[in-house]
């Protein structure tokens, strides 16, 4: 069977700083596999998450393939990539504040998600927006979906967001450290929240983190992101039990005691 | 203090050309003694030198009175830019001092010179400089200084309050503040650099709305008195002659949009080097 | 062990009036000397006001402060500072806490300047052995904060509150915004200042399993109020409130 998503040798420069931020990356995702991909600030994770969806600053060039259901998405014209982007293969950011639209309702945003790929009632719309809300756990959906981003929690954007990336049941879900701006008890309900909707779909999930603790409960599969190359890719109790990199081993060495299941 | 906003500066060719045009023109003004041709109040020959259209000998042509416009130009720049450049300073220092203080005080000096701003800009600056020097006579050059200068310091005044007060909220004054920093001593090193650069936005501004101002001034004869020469005056006298000899409008006319050009351009790049903040340069 | 501070009944009030719960409502701590208090709780629980009240950087409305015995809650002027010459702060981003345009050098001197602790040529020396002492060069001094990496900047942080020779520091989320590996790294080096220069730490963090390391004892803050206070293994191991059960509970379970 053909993978889901399969990426060779990507390269990704900065041109105007003379540099490479990912120099050469192999990796593949099987429908429905989940895998963390772990990197400190600076190792290229959040150029990657974007790279995949071709959505890189226009400063930055890459190259390579990126091949996601068959499709070469760095070759792909821009009617057939917004078709990818969203209905097969959708993505969640870390600030949930940012990535909303200040002045526009929640729930009118997460409807327009529907309406932008076909869906012509906006009635319809509306009732399938907030049907979703309230399944990705947002109390009483139909008053929190008449509000505006700023009059939410950071949990609760972060629901909304995530309700707009499922609302088209992708194949294919890209998280880049959708946790990190949370409070902790927040962050452990919404990767709750992230894990049921992943087995309930069976959609691939490719979470981007800095941090092992949220990669390792969530992700089967784990790569390591060092200086714009993947130094380590294997599963989460092999590498957490026998890391060969360095860096690998360095990083498992920062799980605290507390994380650690007895 | 070499924060990244003045070396982004320097390595910007627009503004370093608008910094020349200003410098040359200072040193234009400064040495106008030495380098001008003429006594610029000299009328060597009224009958046959009137009016002489450019040539070598003046370059910028001659007046009525047969005294060098070129002189007569340069030697203005050394009134009319020592004027504004007085006026300017003048008004960025008390805007700047006034500005800080309403910001680190805060309380009533905040209320009082927010007040006195509030009201002092919905004035219109050229009509109440007209009308105190209709009441009190034609003013020397000093006086020119500390009445545009002294009525120039309201938007100064009114930015550095609002940018002191945007970095007295930030963590470093915080952290200053911890080490037992005094007001003054944040005031010091730590705020009036970090306003600066928004300073001399003001500066520059200022100097560009200055140069005019005197210029209208001495043109309706209010500011500076013949026979000394300014280029509001030269234009004065020239503005007879539009038709029949352009020279005498057309010079200081190109030396007043030259500076204040300047200026302007000098301003709207520090204004992209400050927005540059924080980016890598 | 004698208390070097003790705080009881703190209010911290940003001016809401009633209507709002205070930002810090009724908080009493005690930290004795050489000890590390982990100060922990989510976004809003007050726990960096508590920090700011106790160095003075904003007012407390109510309750008695006393550090080493002396009431510090109303301390003015050279008293006031005198007392920031023992008592300092490092904050969560370096970036935002270092003034950008200023040399390393020089933050690093500031306290030495305000307090003068030493003629020009000596503090040249004081500021190389501070740097030096963190893990920085010499070198350094002429450079800008910008031109280094975030753990760096976080060292310069500490090496300009090291220079007062202070014997109490708050530490306000300073791991929190570092990678994992850096982090590690600052929390070494802080645990070395401490061992060397007998320092007692406030450690505010939002994550508890960040503290069980380096805390001697643990607060837990909620809603403006301490909910909890326990040695630190008992807090992990047996947690009395419902916050300290919820933050334990929230820590990922990585399945070793």
């Amino acid at each position: 069977m053909n993978p889901l998503l399969s990426v060779q040798d990507l390269h990704v420069d900065a041109p105007g700083e003379g540099r490479s931020i990912l120099r050469g990356v192999h990796l593949t995702l099987d429908a429905g596999e989940t895998v963390g991909v772990l990197g400190t600030s600076g190792s290229g994770k959040t150029t990657l998450a974007l790279a995949l969806l071709n959505l890189l600053p226009p400063a930055l060039r890459a190259r390579g393939r990126v091949e996601f259901e068959g499709h070469d998405l760095r070759t792909l014209n821009h009617a057939a990539l917004c078709a990818v982007r969203g209905r097969r293969c959708a993505m969640v950011f870390q600030e949930p504040l940012t990535a909303l639209n200040p002045r526009q309702r929640v729930g009118a945003q997460v409807a327009e998600v529907a309406t932008a790929h076909g869906e012509h009632d906006a009635a319809r719309a509306m009732r399938s927006a907030i049907d979703l809300l309230g399944r990705t756990g947002l109390t009483d959906p139909g008053e929190r979906a008449q509000r505006f981003p700023h009059q939410l929690s950071g949990g609760e954007r972060q629901r909304v967001l995530l309700a707009m990336a499922l609302l088209l049941d992708p194949a294919l879900l890209i998280a880049d450290e959708p946790t990190s701006a949370l409070d902790v008890t927040v962050q452990a309900q919404v990767l709750q929240l992230l894990r049921e909707q992943q087995r309930a779909r069976g959609m691939a999930l490719l979470l981007v983190s800095h941090d092992l603790g949220v990669l390792a409960t969530t992700c089967r599969r784990l790569l390591v992101l060092h200086g714009g190359r993947i130094v380590e890719d294997a599963p989460t109790p092999q590498l957490l039990a026998a890391p060969v990199h360095p860096h690998a081993r360095a990083l498992v060495d920062t799980v605290r005691p507390a994380e650690r299941r007895a | 203090m070499a924060g990244h906003t003045w070396r982004r500066l320097l390595a910007d060719r627009t503004a370093r050309a608008a910094a020349g045009v200003l410098g040359a023109a200072a040193l234009a003004a400064v040495l106008a003694p030495w380098i001008a041709g003429y006594d610029p109040t000299a009328q060597p020959d009224p009958v046959a030198l009137r009016l002489a259209a450019p040539s070598w000998q003046h370059p910028f042509g001659t007046d009525p009175f047969s005294r060098d416009v070129c002189s007569r130009v340069l030697h203005g720049a050394r009134i009319s830019l020592g004027v504004a450049a007085g006026a300017m300073l003048l008004s960025v220092t008390l805007g700047t001092t006034l500005g800080a203080l309403a910001a680190v005080l805060g309380g009533w000096v905040d209320g009082v010179v927010s007040a006195l701003v509030d009201v002092l800009i919905a004035m219109p600056r050229l009509l109440v400089v007209i009308a105190l020097v209709a009441t009190f006579g034609a003013l020397s050059p000093w006086w020119l200084v500390v009445l545009i200068g002294g009525s120039g310091w309201l938007t100064t005044a009114r930015i550095v309050r609002a940018e002191v007060r945007d970095h007295q909220q930030r963590e470093y004054v915080t952290a200053a503040r911890a080490l037992g920093a005094s007001r003054w001593r944040i005031v010091w090193r730590h705020l009036l650099p970090a306003v600066a650069p928004q300073v001399a936005v003001a500066a520059a501004l200022a100097l560009a709305a200055v140069i005019p101002l005197e210029a209208a001034l001495s043109f309706v004869g209010l500011g500076i008195q013949p026979p000394l020469p300014s280029w509001g005056n030269i234009l004065l006298d020239g503005s007879d002659y539009l038709t029949t000899a352009w020279w005498l409008v057309v010079f200081p006319m190109a030396a007043i949009t030259l500076t204040v050009g300047s200026a302007l351009v000098l301003a709207d790049r520090l204004r992209v080097a400050i927005a540059g903040e924080g980016r890598p340069s | 062990m004698t208390a070097l501070l003790d705080i009881r009944d703190l209010v911290v009030d940003y001016g809401a009036g009633n209507a709002h719960p205070a930002a810090v409502d009724g908080v009493s701590l005690t930290i004795a000397r050489g000890e590390t208090l982990a100060l922990v709780g989510e976004s809003g629980s007050g726990k960096t006001s508590v920090g700011r009240a106790i160095l003075r950087l904003v007012e407390p409305a109510a309750g008695t402060m006393r550090f080493d015995g002396t009431d510090i809650s109303t301390l003015a002027g050279d008293a006031l500072r005198r007392f920031r010459r023992r008592a300092q702060v490092v904050f969560q981003d370096p970036k935002a806490s270092l003034d950008p345009r200023m040399r390393v050098g020089d933050i690093v001197r500031e306290g030495i300047a305000i307090h003068r602790l030493a003629s020009h040529a000596k503090g040249d020396l004081r500021v190389t052995h501070l740097l030096e002492e963190v893990g920085l060069s010499a070198a350094d001094v002429g450079r800008f904060p910008h031109e280094f990496s975030g753990g760096e900047r976080q060292r310069i942080a500490i090496a300009r509150a090291l220079a007062v020779e202070p014997e109490f520091l708050v530490l306000d989320e300073a791991v929190s915004a570092l990678d994992v590996l850096v982090r590690r790294q600052v929390l070494e080096l802080l645990a070395r200042l401490q061992a060397a220069r007998g320092l007692t730490y406030l450690f505010i963090a939002h994550d508890l399993a960040a503290v069980e390391r380096i805390a001697t004892r643990v607060a837990v803050m909620h809603a403006g109020r301490i909910v909890e206070t326990a040695e630190t293994a008992t807090l992990f191991s047996a947690p009395a409130s419902p916050e300290a059960q919820a933050l334990l509970a929230a820590i990922p379970k990585i399945p070793w």
